[in-house]
Order: C-alpha cells, then sequence, then structure tokens
C-alpha cells in the first residue's frame, strides 16, 4: 500500500511540476507584434565580437520603442527559417551570410527582394558596386541588404620564417617551396590548414583559379568542367607540384580549419589561410610578427601579385514576407544598423569588416591583424573571385571530399578533376 | 511459476563461510581451475576487454577533460590533462546559452511526455496483458510496427500536423508527439510485465469487489514498478537528448528552447568554442545522470528478476 502511494505521490508531484514549467514561459506572438522585430541570425551573443550588434539592439529599443527579440541559431539557421516560413511564423528580419540554401531564398520567394528599399532608404549609396552584384541574384533580385564581409589572407609567422633562415614572405612559387623546405629542416611544420573541410575546400578552389580570369573562374565555379578546362588543369597541377614538394604539413588531407588554426595560434605551422574571424583569436606576440600577404603564384599565372580572398558575403539583412507586412518598423532597424555609429561599433569593438562605406576610418581599430588587413594587406595581394556565390549548393559540400582527395599524396591531376567533375554531373 | 533467490540468502552465506574453510578451498580451486583451463588465454581476453573498457572510456574523458581547456589546447594536446586547466567554460556556457531556461524547458517537455507516455501506455499494456482474442494480438503486433518508422520519415507529416494544430512553435506539441515514438518499446515491456502477474491476484481482487481500474492500480502498477521504472528511464533519456523535432517545431526562441537546442549556439562554423560546449554538454548530462543514479537500483532489480524468471 505504501508503495502504491508513493507511486501516485511521485505522479502527482511530476503532473504539478510540469504544471508550474508550462506556466514559466511562454513564447508569445512576436511576429505579429507590430511593436516587436524578431531578428533570426547566427551572430550569437556567446560570441564576444558580436556584443556591439547585441548593444545596437538595446540602442534602437531606447531610441525607437521598437522592440528586438533575437532568435539565435547555430548552422542550421537556413533549415529553421525555412520550416517556420512553412509555418507563416518565420521572423522578420534575419542577419546571415550568403551562401548554399541562401542563395536561392529571393528566387524561391523565401526572402522578399530588396531592390527599391535599398535606394529608398539611401543605403545603396554606401555600398560598393561589386557588392551589390555579389548579392544579386541570375534573375536580378537583390538579396539582402550586404553588411558585412571579410578578408582570407595567408598569415605568415615572420619569427618561424627567420628561425628558418627564410628571407622575407615568399612571393613567388618557387620562394614558397625553398621556404617549406628550409622550415621543414628546422623541424617547423610549412603550410596549414583543414584539407577536408571547407577551408581547405577555398584553398583548393584558390590554387585552381590560378590561371584562369575572372570570367572562367565563374564559369568552372558555376558548372564544373574541371578536365576540359586547360587552365584549371594548370592549377591543379600546381596544386600537385606544391604538395608533393612538400609545402602542406604531413597529413593535411585530414586537417580540419579548427585545427589548422590551433596549429598556427600555437605556432606550431608557420603559415595558414586563415580568415578574418580568426583575428581575435591571435595573441599579442603572435599578430606583432605576422604578416598578411597571399598565395605566391608562379611567373605565368593569371595574377601578378600572391592572392588572397576578400568577400562581401559574410552577413546581409534579409527580409521576410513577415517582415514586409512591417516594413516601417523595419526600416528604422536597417536604417540604424547601418548608422555610422553602429558601423563604426561593429568594426572597432567587434573586428567585423562592415561592407558599407565607414570614410576609411581605422583610428578606432584595436586589433593590429585587423588594421593590417584594412591597410597594408591589400597593397600586397589581388582578389581573385571568390567562389561561395558561384559554386552551386548541391556542389558545395560533397567537394570537400573532392579536396580530401586533391591533397593526399599519390593522387594525380586526372583523378582529382575527374572526382570535382562528377559531383557538378551528380548535383545536375 | 516465478522463482526468485531472496537476497537476504547471501549475507548468510557470507556468514557461514569463515566456519567452513575446506568449502572456501575447494571453491576456490575450481576457480583456478577454470582459469586454469583457460590458459594463456586469460591474459589476452583480460587484455582486450581492458581495450575495450579504455575504447568507450576515451570519449568520456576527453569530454571532461576539454571542458576544462582552452581551444588551442584542445586541438594541440587533446588528452593531456596537463595543460592550464579553467573553471570559466562552465560559468560562460551557462550563460552565453541560457542554459537555466533551457533545461527548465527540457525538464518540462520531458516530464510531460514523461507522464503522457505512461498514462497511454499503463492501461494498454493492462488491457493487451489480459486480452486473450485474436483482436488483442493483433493491436500488439501493430504497436510493435511502431519500431519500424524511422523518426525522420515523420519529420514533414509531423511539421504539417502542428501547423495545422496551432500547436508550431510550442513545447505543448513536443509533449503530446514525443510519446507516439516512445510506446511501442513501452507498450511491449510493460505488456510482458504485466502477463508475468499471477491471475490468481487478479480473482481475488474481483472478489473483493474491486472493478478494472481499482484491479490495475492496486494490484497491476505495484507488481510492475521495476519494469515502470526501466521504461521511464530510457524514455526519459530519449526525450531529453531529443534534437531534431525540438529544433524544428519548438524553434530557437531562447524562452522555449531546450538545452539540446541552446548547446549548438555555443559552437558555430568559423567561431568555434569547444571547451565551452563541453562544459554545457556536462551540464546539461547532470539531470541525467542524477535520474539513472537515483532509480539505478530499481532498474537493476527489473532486468535481474527479469532474467531469474523461470
Amino acid at each position: 500500500m505504501r508503495k502504491t502511494l508513493s507511486t501516485a505521490g511521485a505522479g502527482a508531484g511530476a503532473i504539478a511540476l510540469v504544471l508550474a514549467l508550462g506556466a514559466c514561459a511562454s513564447g508569445g506572438d512576436a511576429a505579429g507584434d507590430e511593436n516587436v522585430i524578431v531578428v533570426q541570425t547566427n551572430w550569437t551573443s556567446s560570441q564576444a565580437q558580436n556584443k556591439p550588434l547585441f548593444d545596437a539592439f538595446e540602442a534602437f529599443t531606447e531610441e525607437t520603442g521598437i522592440e528586438v527579440k533575437v532568435l539565435e541559431s547555430g548552422d542550421n539557421l537556413n533549415q529553421v527559417y525555412e520550416t517556420s516560413l512553412l509555418a507563416g511564423e518565420e521572423a522578420d528580419v534575419l542577419l546571415v551570410g550568403l551562401l548554399e540554401k541562401q542563395l536561392d531564398w529571393a528566387a524561391n520567394g523565401a526572402v522578399v527582394p530588396v531592390n527599391d528599399y535599398i535606394d529608398e532608404w539611401g543605403i545603396a549609396d554606401r555600398i560598393p558596386a561589386d557588392a551589390l552584384v555579389d548579392w544579386t541574384d541570375t534573375e536580378g533580385n537583390l538579396r539582402a541588404f550586404p553588411y558585412s564581409g571579410f578578408t582570407w589572407p595567408w598569415w605568415y609567422n615572420t619569427e618561424l620564417l627567420a628561425q628558418a633562415s627564410v628571407e622575407g614572405v615568399p612571393q613567388t612559387t618557387d620562394e614558397l617551396i625553398a621556404a617549406a623546405g628550409k622550415l621543414r629542416a628546422a623541424g617547423i611544420a610549412p603550410v596549414v590548414f583543414g584539407g577536408i573541410d571547407w577551408s581547405g575546400q577555398k584553398i583548393f578552389l584558390q590554387l585552381l583559379e590560378a590561371y584562369l580570369s575572372e570570367d572562367e573562374a565563374k564559369q568552372v565555379y558555376a558548372e564544373g568542367g574541371v578536365c576540359e578546362n586547360p587552365k584549371a588543369m594548370q592549377g591543379i597541377e600546381l596544386l600537385i607540384e606544391l604538395r608533393d614538394a612538400g609545402v602542406f604539413v604531413d597529413g593535411i588531407e585530414g586537417y580540419t580549419a579548427d585545427q589548422a588554426q590551433a596549429a598556427y595560434l600555437d605556432g606550431q605551422a608557420a603559415i595558414a589561410p586563415l580568415g578574418s574571424w580568426a583575428y581575435p583569436g591571435a595573441s599579442e606576440e603572435l599578430a606583432a610578427a605576422t604578416e598578411l600577404g597571399g598565395l605566391p603564384l608562379p611567373d605565368d599565372a593569371a595574377y601578378e601579385q600572391p592572392i588572397a580572398y576578400r568577400g562581401s558575403t559574410s552577413a546581409g539583412w534579409w527580409i521576410s514576407p513577415n517582415g514586409e507586412q512591417k516594413i516601417d518598423q523595419v526600416r528604422q532597424l536597417i536604417e540604424h544598423m547601418y548608422g555610422n555609429e553602429v558601423i563604426k561599433g561593429i568594426l572597432d569593438e567587434g573586428g567585423v569588416i562592415p561592407v558599407a562605406d565607414f570614410g576609411g576610418d581605422t583610428s578606432g581599430v584595436s586589433a593590429p591583424l585587423l588594421a593590417q588587413s584594412l591597410t597594408e594587406f591589400p597593397e600586397r595581394v589581388e582578389f581573385p573571385v571568390m567562389p561561395d556565390i558561384y559554386v552551386p549548393a548541391d556542389v558545395s559540400n560533397p567537394m570537400y571530399r573532392a579536396t580530401s582527395i586533391a591533397f593526399t599524396p599519390g593522387t594525380d591531376a586526372q583523378t582529382i578533376c575527374s572526382t570535382v567533375d562528377e559531383i557538378y554531373a551528380a548535383a545536375q | 511459476m516465478t522463482t526468485t533467490v531472496a537476497p537476504e540468502a547471501r549475507p548468510a552465506e557470507r556468514r557461514t563461510a569463515p566456519a567452513a574453510p575446506t568449502a572456501v578451498r575447494r571453491r576456490r580451486r575450481r576457480r583456478g581451475d577454470a582459469l586454469g583451463r583457460t590458459g594463456p588465454m586469460k591474459y589476452l581476453a583480460h587484455a582486450g576487454v581492458w581495450l575495450y573498457v579504455l575504447l568507450l572510456a576515451a570519449p568520456l574523458y576527453y569530454l571532461v577533460i576539454s571542458a576544462f581547456k582552452r581551444n588551442t589546447d584542445i586541438f594541440n594536446q587533446p588528452f593531456s590533462p596537463f595543460t592550464p586547466l579553467t573553471f570559466d567554460n562552465f560559468g560562460l556556457a551557462f550563460s552565453q546559452a541560457s542554459l537555466g531556461t533551457a533545461m527548465l524547458n527540457s525538464v518540462y517537455v520531458t516530464l510531460g511526455a514523461e507522464l503522457v507516455t505512461l498514462l497511454l501506455a499503463i492501461p494498454a499494456s493492462y488491457a493487451l496483458a489480459r486480452s486473450k482474442g485474436a483482436v488483442g494480438r493483433m493491436v500488439e503486433r501493430v504497436f510493435a510496427l511502431g519500431f519500424l518508422i524511422p523518426g525522420f520519415a515523420a519529420l514533414v507529416p509531423t511539421v504539417l500536423l502542428s501547423i495545422s494544430l496551432g500547436l508550431f512553435h510550442t513545447r505543448e506539441f513536443l509533449i503530446l508527439f514525443l510519446p507516439a515514438s516512445a510506446l511501442p518499446l513501452t507498450v511491449i515491456l510493460l505488456t510482458q510485465a504485466m502477463r508475468a502477474v499471477p491471475a490468481e491476484l487478479e480473482e481475488s481482487a474481483l472478489l473483493d469487489g474491486a472493478g478494472p481500474l481499482r484491479v490495475l492500480w492496486s494490484v497491476y502498477v505495484p507488481l510492475s514498478v521495476p519494469t515502470l521504472t526501466v521504461v521511464a528511464i530510457l524514455n526519459f533519456l530519449s526525450f531529453w537528448n531529443e534534437y531534431f523535432f525540438s529544433l524544428v517545431i519548438i524553434g530557437p526562441d531562447a524562452a522555449l528552447r531546450t538545452a539540446q537546442v541552446a548547446l549548438p549556439t555555443l559552437s558555430i562554423a568559423n567561431a568555434a568554442q569547444y571547451g565551452v560546449l563541453a562544459a554545457g554538454i556536462i551540464i546539461t548530462l547532470v539531470p541525467a545522470y542524477l535520474v539513472y543514479a537515483v532509480f539505478a537500483d530499481k532498474m537493476e532489480s527489473a532486468v535481474l528478476a527479469g532474467a531469474l524468471k523461470g
């Protein structure tokens, strides 16, 4: 009997707890409230560099009385957004980058093209023309307001280079090969990146386009056909030359971006192509020893200087169909976020590179590598086509495997190009 | 007929052991003989078992030690405990992912779904256990068919159902939906347990004037407590760790999301904080571990009872 009573007591207790917890939190219908703007973003509050963004939201609420409700999502943002769109309960505005599924959002009606709004709200004049091109799809829809960009330089640890008796940062392929030999002789790992993931994919494509013009690169990225393109094949031969000369660290085909970043930041590797998101992770000593440059190329390549990526597609402000229902409030938010004070805040404190013109004033930038990337770095390199917006969404992820195969010793050029072309064929 | 070994007998045996040293020696010799028969293979077997234990323990160790490390140390010295260790990751995980609210939401969804599951499964199992006809057998098989439906296959219709019910972006839909995935196993295990209840007990209760509900509550439920505990723990772990439906249906709203949905926000593609993420995972493991620790003895007795039934 006692056991029956205790079972009943446990059940009653559980029911009471469930009822109490159910009353605890209630989301409410913020999406339908005209005094609330729901923003969905992968700029999570857990990242210190995003603090200026959240401060800007608070300032906006104080200024206008409009509350900003932030839905923080991880890498699954697009899936969560698309499902909520199906229910008509999507966020009003999104702050997210332009890649993969997002490439087709405007054409599919998942978001509202902002062609008219960007002119009406006076923001178009502050956005560089090439950024507007990047954010416009093949149907002429401006997908979103371009907001933040990135640089993706090659980082050279000059102290480690000096330890290995390498004089200066390599400027040609031959110099890079010679530097790698000296670094290996001194027991220092040469070039490191994530050979098995997205970071290695970008370096693979950077090598692929070493001999391609911009238009040719765009075509190859969009359609494939690597094996039939002699210039693309030259790029693959260059990759093989560097790989077989020991320029990349041993086992590069298994490295992840995180492992590669840790290897450079810890002083184990002397050279690494790392994006601007890694700037805050560098210690003061490492930042002082690091020179930002690019991938050195042979004399007959399509570029005269080393090359590195940069882009304007890190994040943009997207307007959803729900957002268009309260377009006046959305306009106020977007105009606030493009205000000089906010733009300077995310640059100076957050280390985020704005797409909008901020007048070139970098005096408030305290992070040395960010300052270097805005001043000296652009003079040292040329910028080829950034592949993200041209490589189809269905091809992007499967290409990681092709990348890993390409960086595996012993793989020949024909195998590499066939693997890539098969991925394009499968996606069609 | 059911026979069980009375646990009280074991201490008594131990108490008598010193009085019979020859018996002990004989037992030791027998054990020695058994090991001796295995020959050198026993060392190999021991080594294999310990290696397997280490393989199983390694990821857990990696998770725990990573929770105290910086990102760079996690990658450069993944298994070493001799790197600078910090407790900061736990505080950061708790505050940055709003784990307090998220864990309350997880408790709400988990307990709610658990209650609904048991409320549905107990009467269903009672009916199936007492059923003698073909319909009962067919219904039991229908429950078993539930195992054949993969969760992902149900995603799209489930989302559409939640939208049409007006329960999209609510925790309550998960409370109603999760039991559907748990019912097959719960009903089958409980039905087997209730079949083992002697029919004489039910007959006595009926003679005393008890109705079917009274029989269920006063006879079947108390005698099924060990199995109920097992299914409750299994369901708790399954509901607590559920991620995909929670992500898609409840969504990312910090006021509603569960702990499993909150955790990934600690680590995104090019700004991963693996130490903070590992700390967050450990925090969310605590309730699951506590539930298991509290009910572990009941679960073990249920398993043992099942093993000794003849």
